[in-house]
């Protein structure tokens, strides 16, 4: 796979085979993926859901001394409103003087859909480089200049021997794709091109170096592998997972939420990049791996305790530390399992619907069933090959339904009307909605909590108690709120408006 | 305006769908990208029944670029009207829709002719913003929905009121409860049609209205002059948002003689709400005459509603200076001057300037160069937080981005709403001693 030097990538529908409308059984769906069938579905009646302009925001609002210039109208990138305190407290742990989340707007109005935004672009980055002399300028691409045909990367070209900062146009434009997860391909396509390059050493240094101190960093590094973290993650996750590694004798950098410009750089001395999500970093390590000869792994998640192990391992094999790894696994299940007794009472035999990223939901359900709890159903954004591996954690869930929908609630309530789960763990945005049926709600992700590794666990556990404890808030609000559906939709398949595209 | 911003106070046309979503069992279906409603759902309380993620959408995709998405339209409508139980459907429809030249109108009409309740409303976010696409909203109400040749007769008492940006301004749904309130104080029947129990009933009440109310210096006004032309329904132009004692009465004044009311009844009223007021007000006024850390000047940043309204209450009630203000959410030009009179009528000659600047980067930097004689009194939004940081500001957030605040139904206006805003204030105020 080489797709650089292309201005942008291609859609995940065409380059992954990916699928955003199915109903059935996981194991029909996973059967449906091997045939290579699942993308040519839509659907009749759809529901509003995200685009890959507002995915891509999840990683390069989160970029340290960047400023972001949205090109489109005014409302394009109004949602980072809600991202400015978190964007800004996220990136002080990592470095307390950094500035918060700087965005502007082209603000494109009827007049330059007739004569073109590149000029209004043009003034934007000269101004954003000139006030907050940042080190990237990020311009994520909306679907008007897309459809009027602005050449983006003509003006980056043009100005990036006039400015300070790194200039990378994010080719995002909303009705490409509806495979939305497609973002994360557009942003480390710009990143790709634009601000990754090996890092400049001798100029770093600043005395004359020794050898010795040239293999201690030479030695460090091949020791050390990049971690690809994502926006759901939280600070507590990445303690967690760094946590792990140090115990079997490798460091960690993280890329590249709330990473900086020399970040990427410095990445490119790392022995090995390790996939967390799937979804989120097939493109940037497989383009990594073509381009500067850096291996990978890709593979499962760690969320639960057979997820982390197998993580685990796989990065072990890959520096021939499988003994240390595997003592660390059994000596943590050992306490995970005496930290986990006083909650399986209470959670044995609980019906469990998730909704979310398929990687995300498929690996949580590990947990649930490693405490004794029953999954029941799960909708995932979409789907493709990398939810596979995943699977192999799970026991007995062929014949647990399994909706492709990227939001598209209006499915899933019909779904758990059915199903009459005891418990619904989902994707943020959608709690109002699933509150409405009465049941106790667990988010998905939360980038204040710990999901991952061992502790993610426990600490899972431990909310689930609580949140079954005392469900009264969603009790009464379903019996007060109804949700505006018509009686008949219930009746109705729920799968009924999926259709061939 | 069209140049490139930095920390905007509204959002572009398609925000409308937030009108729309804040008039009960109205839903609004949108024909535009995937990511529209995402981008444009942030305010305050706003997964109300209709949620944002319960809207039909079309979500546009290349196929429909390519080949027009006319059937597409069609199709989600005809769904939607299964699924989702709505009394009225309003189609709104975005850039992508409206640059492929899709005729939604005309799809729209279609099912307007099978009797089917759907409407249309053309909100293209480069066309303009929210503030504008809420009247888009209204006169499409107005002319699809009400103008169809029907008669309507006049209700005596009947006002329709129109005030601030439903979901937009976290005090919409409060404003308009006090509004109500007050016109319910002197004998009037406030008839709106967003929030609780109003919907598609107190729609068709509007051309029955015996006037409207339009209390903003411009938002509302010239939907409220489509009526006048439609229906014959008067319209009284109120553009202070009345806030504390002296702008309440003024305002119960001014409406009561409009509609003819028994003047002395309304003043008899006005003395009694004094009273009370005053009341509150001598029981604190230690604290209002004789802290030393209170603000001797204050600028306001904002949309022209809250510009006006707290520098005219802020100057006309407490006896402070308004330094420079700021109406931020890009107001017409053609309004411009009228507004700039508004900010010439206060007690004692005192004057204020208003600026309308849409770029918040530009106003933090006048506001950091400028001489508040002591801490400013920064009253804004989310976005002014960093500067009343730096300027040692009292600083009190009340504008859209709302982030550090809840607002569910408070509200500034009228007697009660001052006080309210008071606490606000001093409740800031005071965390100087502690």
């Amino acid at each position: 796979m080489n797709y650089i030097t292309l201005k942008s990538p291609p859609v995940r529908e065409e380059r992954l085979g990916t699928g955003v409308a199915f109903g059935g059984t996981a194991g029909e769906l996973r059967c449906a993926q091997r045939e290579g069938c699942i993308n040519r579905a839509s659907r009749a009646f759809s529901q509003t859901q995200g685009c890959q302009f507002t995915l891509s925001l999840g990683i390069i609002n989160s970029l340290r001394n960047a400023v972001i210039i949205m090109h489109g109208p005014i409302g394009c990138g109004s949602c980072s409103i809600g991202a400015v305190g978190a964007s800004q407290s996220f990136k002080r742990m990592r470095d307390p003087n950094a500035e918060g989340l700087i965005w502007l707007n082209t603000n494109l109005n009827e007049a330059d859909v007739i004569a073109g935004g590149e000029n209004k672009l043009k003034e934007a980055i000269r101004y954003a480089d000139k006030e907050f002399r940042p080190e990237t300028i990020c311009v994520p691409i909306s679907c008007v200049p897309s459809l009027i045909g602005d050449d983006v990367d003509a003006v980056v070209a043009e100005l990036q021997a006039e400015t300070a900062a790194v200039l990378i146009p994010i080719h995002c434009a909303g009705f490409k794709t509806k495979a939305m997860a497609t973002a994360y391909d557009d942003v480390y396509h710009g990143v790709l091109r634009h601000l990754v390059k090996k890092p400049n050493l001798r100029e770093d240094q600043r005395t004359v170096s020794d050898d010795l101190s040239d293999l201690r960093r030479k030695y460090r590094d091949s020791r050390t592998v990049n971690l690809l973290n994502v926006g759901s993650m939280s600070r507590q996750d990445e303690a967690e997972l760094e946590r792990l590694l140090n115990a079997i004798g490798l460091n960690a950098r993280w890329l590249p939420c709330y990473s900086s410009a020399e970040d990427f750089r410095y990445a490119l001395l790392s022995a090995l990049n390790v996939s967390i999500c799937g979804t989120h970093d097939d493109y940037f390590i497989e383009h990594l791996k073509v381009l500067y000869g850096i291996p990978y792994v890709i593979d499962t998640m760690p969320i639960g305790r057979k997820n982390t192990a197998r993580w685990l391992l796989k990065i072990a094999e890959h520096f021939d530390l499988q003994d240390r790894a595997q003592q660390l696994i059994d000596a943590e299940s050992r306490e995970l399992d005496e930290a986990l007794a006083q909650f399986r009472p209470y959670l044995k035999d609980k019906r469990v619907f998730l909704g979310g990223g398929e990687i995300r939901v498929v690996a949580t359900a590990e947990i649930l069933q490693d405490l004794g709890m029953k999954v029941i159903g799960f909708k995932g954004h979409h789907y493709d090959r990398f939810a596979e591996p995943l699977f192999e954690s799970l026991e007995d869930v062929d014949d647990v339904l399994f909706n492709v929908a990227t939001q598209q609630p209006f499915e899933q309530i019909n779904l758990v009307n059915r199903l009459k789960p005891d418990l619904y763990i989902g994707h943020t945005g959608g709690g109002n909605l699933s509150a409405k049926q009465g049941l106790p709600l667990l988010p998905l992700f939360g980038p204040t909590y710990n999901y991952m590794g061992y502790s993610g666990v426990f600490e899972v556990a431990r909310r689930i108690r609580r949140i079954l404890a005392n469900g009264q808030f969603n009790k009464k609000i379903a019996r007060h709120c109804p949700l505006p559906y018509k009686a008949s939709w219930y009746e109705q398949d729920p799968f009924h408006y999926i259709k061939e595209a | 305006m069209g140049r490139t911003l930095d920390q905007v106070r509204y959002k572009c046309a398609l925000g409308a769908m937030q009108t729309v979503q804040s008039i009960e069992r109205v839903l609004p279906i949108l024909h535009a990208g995937p990511g529209c409603s995402d981008k444009l759902s942030t305010g305050n309380g706003n997964s109300g029944h209709f949620a944002p993620r319960i809207f039909p959408c079309t979500n546009l995709s290349e196929k429909e670029i390519v080949f027009g998405g006319e059937e597409r339209l069609r199709e989600t409508i005809e769904n939607a009207l299964r699924v989702i139980d709505a009394d009225l459907y309003v189609v709104i429809t975005g850039c992508s829709s409206e640059i492929i030249g899709d005729d939604s109108a005309e799809v729209v009409n279609s099912f307007r002719l099978q009797g089917k309740p759907v409407i249309h409303a053309s909100t293209a976010g480069f066309k303009g913003n929210n503030y504008l696409g809420y009247e888009w909203i209204l006169q499409a109400l107005f002319e699809q929905f009400l103008d169809d040749g029907r008669e309507y007769e006049t209700e005596k008492g009947l006002v329709n009121v129109f005030a601030s940006l439903p979901l937009h301004d976290p005090f919409w749904y409060g404003n308009l409860d006090a509004l109500e309130n007050l016109l319910a104080d002197i004998g009037l029947e406030a008839n709106i049609i967003f929030g609780y129990g109003k919907g598609l009933k107190n729609i068709e009440r509007i051309p029955r209205a015996e006037f409207s109310l339009v209390v903003n210096p411009w938002l509302g006004l010239e939907s409220a002059q489509l009526l006048e032309q439609k229906f014959g329904v008067p319209c009284l132009h109120y553009p202070n948002l009345p806030v504390g004692a002296f702008e309440t009465s003024k305002f119960l004044m001014e409406v009561s003689e409009f509609a003819k009311l028994d003047v002395e009844k309304t003043k008899k009223l006005i003395a009694d709400k004094e009273s009370k007021y005053y009341y509150y007000i001598e029981r604190f006024a230690d604290i209002f005459l004789e802290n030393r850390i209170m603000s001797k000047r204050f600028t306001v940043v904002s949309d022209a509603q809250y510009a006006l309204a707290l520098t005219r209450f802020l100057v006309n009630d407490m006896g402070l200076f308004p330094q420079k203000q700021y109406a931020m959410e890009d107001v017409p030009a053609r309004h411009q001057s009228t507004i700039r009179e508004y900010f010439k009528d206060m007690n004692y000659g005192i004057e204020a300037e208003i600026s309308f600047e849409t770029d918040g980067h530009t106003v933090h930097d006048e506001i950091e160069k400028a001489d508040y004689m002591g801490y400013p009194l920064l009253i804004g939004s989310a976005w002014e937080k960093k500067v009343a940081v730096e300027t040692a500001a009292h600083f009190l957030s009340i504008s859209w981005p709302l982030n550090e605040r809840l607002v569910i139904n408070s509200s500034y206006v009228g007697y009660e709403g001052a006080l309210k805003f008071l606490e606000d204030i001093y409740s800031v105020v005071l965390t100087r001693y502690t």
